[in-house]
């Protein structure tokens, strides 16, 4: 549905994003993620047409974004960061205004303002002023607007950000509900969301894609190895040699006041490092396992990135 | 042109619903109440005068609307920018924009939505500005002709101070700056006849009459409804219009 090929963009100097390869299939929910700066925004501008790339090219259903701007522009949903609504109009009526703008027939204008009002949980607000809403309700406004047209494509740039907690959580159980109905690629720096919503991840850093893989894959990749997190209260340093020499043992990291264990559970399963721990005799004050297979790969490959750099 | 209407009412009845268009409306009313008033009594003191027995009087049309006139330009002078400072500005500034411009419209359906409806609202104005003339009617023998003229003189003038400050607003995300540089473009073309004052060079005389906005617009105004006068507006229009086309789409490209 989104082909991404060889796509780069620099601003003057300087390059934000360079040789960017990457596809969306039709239904699938992408998470883009990648730190701040690393050319998220940029990649999600040229793809909803909004600016030009230097090199490169988008494809949309198998139409160049840059060659028919008009045809691809009616099939996309965009939600940037900052939503663009007016604050001077009422929900239903910048509705309405949107759905004119993205050339909806004028017979399906009423049932699409419709349909995005009770996909967005705004039926409430439809006549209050936009002005008047909390961030949380705009930011549903400007997730409404980018469905009114019923798109097939939806971008939707840190929808969560400064979101309180529940909002956060009726965010993502409206993404994971518009799952099926449309091809969605979600930018984000916070990686519980992706985990939560997301059939694939694509990470980006310093303009380049560093990894693209789908979280089934992610997970079975982690159970190869497994990372627990341990806590002593003294002669950490004998613990580390101790673990160190253990069979099975694939790595030991000092992490400030933690140590972290990377092993193969084929070799050593938790109970056995637990016990080599306790009979340590260093006072065993905490031990957990590091579950999130997303943050590891983020945090390795973009701190990978940073030590180059 | 779906997209341009839609553009248009957007706009419009975001001006129809804020206090900003009814304050410029206010203040331009309580002006030309003031100047035009005054100079109705001026001309009435005047045609009483005993000085004045035996000599040709100016007509009231001459005497108090062309006066009238020339004060309607100098406020709408600085009047249009307010109202037009805003079209495109502000878009920017509140990332609107981003909605725009990911819409399946042009530049020019953009554009000339936006225009569309600076010009609606500035006809308000000139309709506004209207009223005393017609209302003097009803007291004064004038010719309908000339009061349509200098109507429809005004009318090219305010879409041209129109296109003008929408080319300001294309500018920038600052609405002071889109503001303050329409004034500055409209006061410029204003004002170019009255730099060559003190030349006796006819060629540069003759070229800066033709393209100072006043000129034509008296030009207009006094009955001459020349095709040159016509030519010049729909000329200024279209080249700031095409500038501020030009300034949308290199946002896009740039």
């Amino acid at each position: 549905m989104i082909q991404v090929i060889g796509l780069g963009k620099n601003f003057a100097e300087r390059k934000a994003i360079s040789n960017l390869n990457f596809m969306v299939e039709k239904g699938e929910v992408v998470g883009f993620l990648g730190p701040n700066g690393a050319g998220k925004t940029t990649t999600l501008k040229i793809i909803t047409g909004f600016m030009p790339s230097s090199t490169g090219q988008v494809l949309i259903d198998g139409v160049d974004v840059f060659e028919a701007p008009l045809h691809t522009k009616k099939c996309i949903g965009y939600l940037p960061e900052q939503p663009p609504v007016y604050t001077d109009m009422r929900v239903e009526s910048y509705l309405h205004f949107v759905a004119r703008l993205k050339k909806v027939a004028r017979d399906k204008l009423a049932v699409n303002v419709d349909y995005a009002l009770e996909k967005v949980h705004l039926k409430d607000v439809k006549r209050r002023l936009i002005g008047n809403l909390s961030k949380g309700y705009r930011q549903r406004v400007g997730l409404a607007a980018a469905l009114v047209s019923k798109p097939e494509v939806l971008i939707l740039d840190e929808p969560t950000v400064g979101l309180d907690p529940n909002q956060v959580i009726q965010f993502r159980e409206l993404i994971v509900s518009l799952k099926g109905e449309h091809t969605i690629l979600l930018s984000t720096h916070i990686l519980s969301e992706v985990q939560a919503t997301c059939d694939r991840i694509i990470i980006i850093d310093q303009g380049e894609i560093v990894a693209q893989e789908s979280l089934q894959q992610l997970h079975t990749n982690v159970q190869k190895e497994l990372r627990y997190k341990i806590k002593v209260k003294r002669k950490q340093s004998d613990l580390h040699k101790t673990l160190q020499n253990t069979d099975g043992v694939n790595l030991v990291e000092v992490k400030g006041a933690f140590l972290e264990v990377s092993f193969a559970p084929t070799k050593l399963n938790s109970e056995q490092l637990a016990k080599i721990v306790v009979n340590s005799g260093c006072g065993l004050l905490e031990f957990s396992s590091i579950k999130n297979p997303v943050e590891s790969l983020f945090a390795e490959l973009t701190r990978a990135k940073e030590v180059q750099v | 042109m779906r997209s341009l209407l839609t553009i248009a009412k957007r706009d419009l009845s975001a001006f129809l619903l804020s206090p900003l268009f009814f304050a410029i409306a206010g203040v331009c009313s309580v002006v030309w109440s003031f100047t035009y008033i005054k100079k109705t009594i001026d001309f009435a003191y005047r045609s009483t005068s005993p000085k004045m027995i035996g000599q040709e009087l100016p007509t009231y049309f001459d005497a108090v609307i062309v006066g009238h006139i020339s004060t309607v330009n100098l406020i709408l002078l600085f009047a249009i920018p307010a109202i037009t400072m805003k079209l495109l500005a502000e878009e920017k500034k509140t990332r609107t924009i981003d909605l725009l411009l990911t819409s399946p419209l042009t530049a020019t359906e953009l554009i000339m939505g936006k225009f569309i409806a600076g010009f609606l609202l500035t006809a308000g104005l000139i309709a506004l500005a209207f009223l005393y003339p017609l209302f003097s009617m009803l007291f004064a023998e004038i010719d309908l002709g000339l009061i349509a003229g200098s109507f429809l003189g005004l009318l090219f003038l305010g879409a041209s101070y129109v296109a003008i400050g929408l080319f300001a607003s294309s500018l920038s995300s600052s609405i002071i700056f889109s503001f303050i540089f329409a004034i500055v473009l409209n006061l410029f073309l204003w004002l170019l006849s009255q730099g060559t004052l003190y030349s006796d060079n006819g060629v540069l005389l003759a070229t800066m009459d033709h393209i100072s906005i006043g000129e034509n617009l008296f030009a207009m105004v006094k009955g001459q409804l020349s095709l040159s006068s016509l030519v010049y507006f729909i000329s200024l229009m279209s080249l700031f219009l095409f500038m501020s086309q030009k300034s949308i789409d290199s946002k896009r490209w740039r």
